[in-house]
């Protein structure tokens, strides 16, 4: 007994542009990101050639670095039919909250701690409303972003903190050979994660969850459980990122962090991620990152007015949707 | 109700509550042996709402056994009941000549009872593999999936029931309506270590005739592994075709019982719209 047909019920010459068309589609939703920015690359290398210099790349990569690890814990929500907008506010309150605690006797040696476990402990603050309460992951987050937010403001007075733990100072400014520690750190959490997403259970239950929610439920998935530890990895990974940029102005500035909730969602859309869930990639985000950074990079060293880099990112996000639904559409 | 009294409704000495017809009788009694789940008098309520009245029904290994009724008669409950989804309010439960007390969807699983609901469960952005291990993977010593393993396994289980598809990494959303009900079934029968009854709600429905005739092929490859099937559907063509017995719901009682080929779909329609002298007390 056979149970076969085309998935797609094209069979035959005839059907060949149609069949070229969905791979067309497919690869390039795939792959697109990184057309995308090799092709940015090498226009902005030929208009400016000092973009393609050593220590040029390096800035890029030094900057994508804290939006990558925010973006990877952006990608793991996303995978779940969520999201998460308070990733920025959590990133300036764990800012503060290091540069707070390593003021107070004690406590000072425990600082870095303190900060990456007030953005798990947010980010299963998230997941607790979501689950419990069963409220939308936008409506939750965006409150606890205010939240977050206003703490940050009023515990700063508007002001900056001075003063990071001497232990975390090297992540901001130190140097590993010729690349700073960020960089490193970035690339370390990108393999970790990378692993955990496509070669565990862990990963694959994320997937499920996003894509068949009730289905996950019935073949035995705690998803309360897991979206608690999904949402806990980002705050915890936003938290990382906010002490990143609070070690590298040796501050904890108030407004840490603004801005970063929807250069996380845009590097991951970009990147191909499925803002429905069930689909994407991390080396997707990294792509997303990078045409992210790229951009703006770009436009600076060609004296393009720097404002034109969230017209231009719209676009690239624009033509992102649009080449994945025609692509799930034709297949 | 006891062993015996249900033993001795057999006999016909004690006045059925529906209709059953003699070949029916005897083969029953002639496929004790076979016996699988048995289930007497299930009540189930919801409120005020009776959707189960009495039901009294069994099913024996390596049969396929259907159950018919007009929306709302109890179809659904049913199954839910015998695959622990719901809890009885009444009734007994016998699998395997043991008495069930407790009886939830693990408990089902672990007794080789699985379902297959109309929705299919599946995940469309995942491939085959990931389908049909899902919440049960393979995994290496270090903890990391085992991929090469499961897909080999997929591989080979496909091949056995004859599901052809183009390649296991391919995403279940790229399949046709027939291969995703193919793999939906073909995986509640791979996961479960011991399959014994497969529970299968609308297999068919929304497909064309080509994949609906592969999907009934292949509940008749489940029935050559002596797996016993329950097979829900309002395609009456599609009952008479692959099935052995036929139970008649309506209103939440089992208002007819039976053999396929002893009866056609104007009996059926009218035992399930309670027209004609099909009606039990």
């Amino acid at each position: 007994m056979e149970t076969q047909s085309t998935s797609s019920g094209l069979s035959g010459p005839k059907d060949r542009p149609a069949v070229l068309k969905v791979a067309l589609l497919s690869f390039f939703t795939r792959w697109g990101p990184l057309v995308i920015l090799l092709l940015l690359c090498a226009v902005i290398g030929l208009i400016q050639p000092r973009f393609l210099t050593f220590s040029n790349i390096i800035n890029v990569l030094h900057r994508s670095a804290t939006l990558l690890i925010v973006a990877m814990g952006m990608t793991f929500v996303i995978l779940t039919a969520g999201i998460d907008l308070s990733v920025g506010g959590v990133m300036g309150l764990a800012g503060a909250v290091l540069v707070g605690a390593s003021r107070l006797p004690v406590v000072e040696h425990f600082a870095l701690a303190a900060a990456l476990l007030l953005g798990a402990a947010v980010g299963c603050g998230n997941a607790f409303m979501v689950t419990r309460f069963r409220m939308a992951p936008f409506v939750v987050t965006l409150a606890t972003m205010a939240i977050t937010r206003s703490i940050t403001w009023v515990y700063t007075g508007g002001n900056p903190l001075t003063g990071v733990p001497s232990y975390v100072a090297f992540l901001g400014r130190g140097h590993v050979g010729p690349f700073p520690p960020a960089i490193l750190l970035a690339l370390v959490l990108f393999l970790i994660l990378g692993v955990l997403l496509q070669k565990t259970r862990f990963g694959t239950y994320t997937y499920g969850i996003g894509a068949n929610n009730e289905a996950a439920r019935r073949f035995g998935v705690d998803v309360r459980r897991h979206l608690l530890k999904v949402y806990a990895l980002s705050g915890a990974l936003a938290a990382v990122a906010g002490v990143i940029i609070s070690a590298r102005l040796n501050s904890a500035y108030p407004n840490t962090g603004e801005d970063y909730e929807l250069m996380a969602i845009a590097a991951v859309i970009v990147g191909g991620s499925n803002l429905f869930g069930g689909e994407g990639r991390l080396i997707g985000t990294l792509f997303g990152v990078l045409i992210i950074e790229v951009i703006r990079n770009g436009l600076n060293l060609i004296g393009i007015n720097v404002f034109w880099h969230k017209a231009l990112l719209g676009f690239i996000i624009l033509i992102a949707v649009i080449s994945r639904t025609l692509a799930s559409r034709e297949s | 109700m006891a062993a015996t009294q249900f033993a001795a409704s057999f006999d016909g000495e004690q006045e059925n509550m529906y209709q059953r017809d003699e070949t029916t009788e005897l083969t029953v009694r002639n496929h004790r042996a076979d016996l699988l789940v048995e289930m007497q008098d299930i009540c189930k309520s919801f409120g005020g709402v009776r959707a189960l009245n009495n039901i009294t029904f069994s099913i024996h290994r390596g049969e396929i056994l259907a159950l018919v009724g007009d929306n709302g008669a109890g179809k659904s409950t049913l199954i839910k009941v015998l695959a622990g989804a719901l809890i009885r309010d009444h009734g007994d439960m016998i699998i395997e000549g043991e008495m069930v007390k407790t009886h939830t969807p693990r408990s089902a699983r672990e007794q080789g009872i699985e379902t297959v609901y109309q929705d299919l469960a599946l995940f469309d952005q995942l491939d085959v593999t990931t389908n049909f291990y899902f919440g049960r993977e393979i995994t290496t010593k270090l903890g990391l999936l085992d991929k090469r393993e499961m897909s080999r396994n997929v591989k080979l289980f496909l091949e056995e029931f004859g599901i052809v598809i183009k390649s296991v990494s391919q995403r279940v959303g790229t399949l046709s309506g027939g291969q995703r009900h193919s793999i939906a079934i073909g995986r509640a029968v791979y996961v479960n270590r011991n399959p014994k009854l497969i529970i299968l709600d609308e297999p068919t429905a929304g497909l064309g005739v080509e994949q609906s005739r592969n999907v009934l092929q292949l509940i008749r490859e489940l029935k050559k592994r002596k797996l016993a099937v329950i097979l829900i559907s309002h395609n009456m063509d599609h009952v008479l075709a692959v099935s052995e017995r036929i139970l008649v719901l309506r209103s939440g009682k089992l208002v007819a019982e039976k053999r396929t080929e002893a009866t056609n779909v104007e009996s059926l329609l009218q035992a399930m719209l309670g027209k004609g002298n099909e009606d039990a007390k």
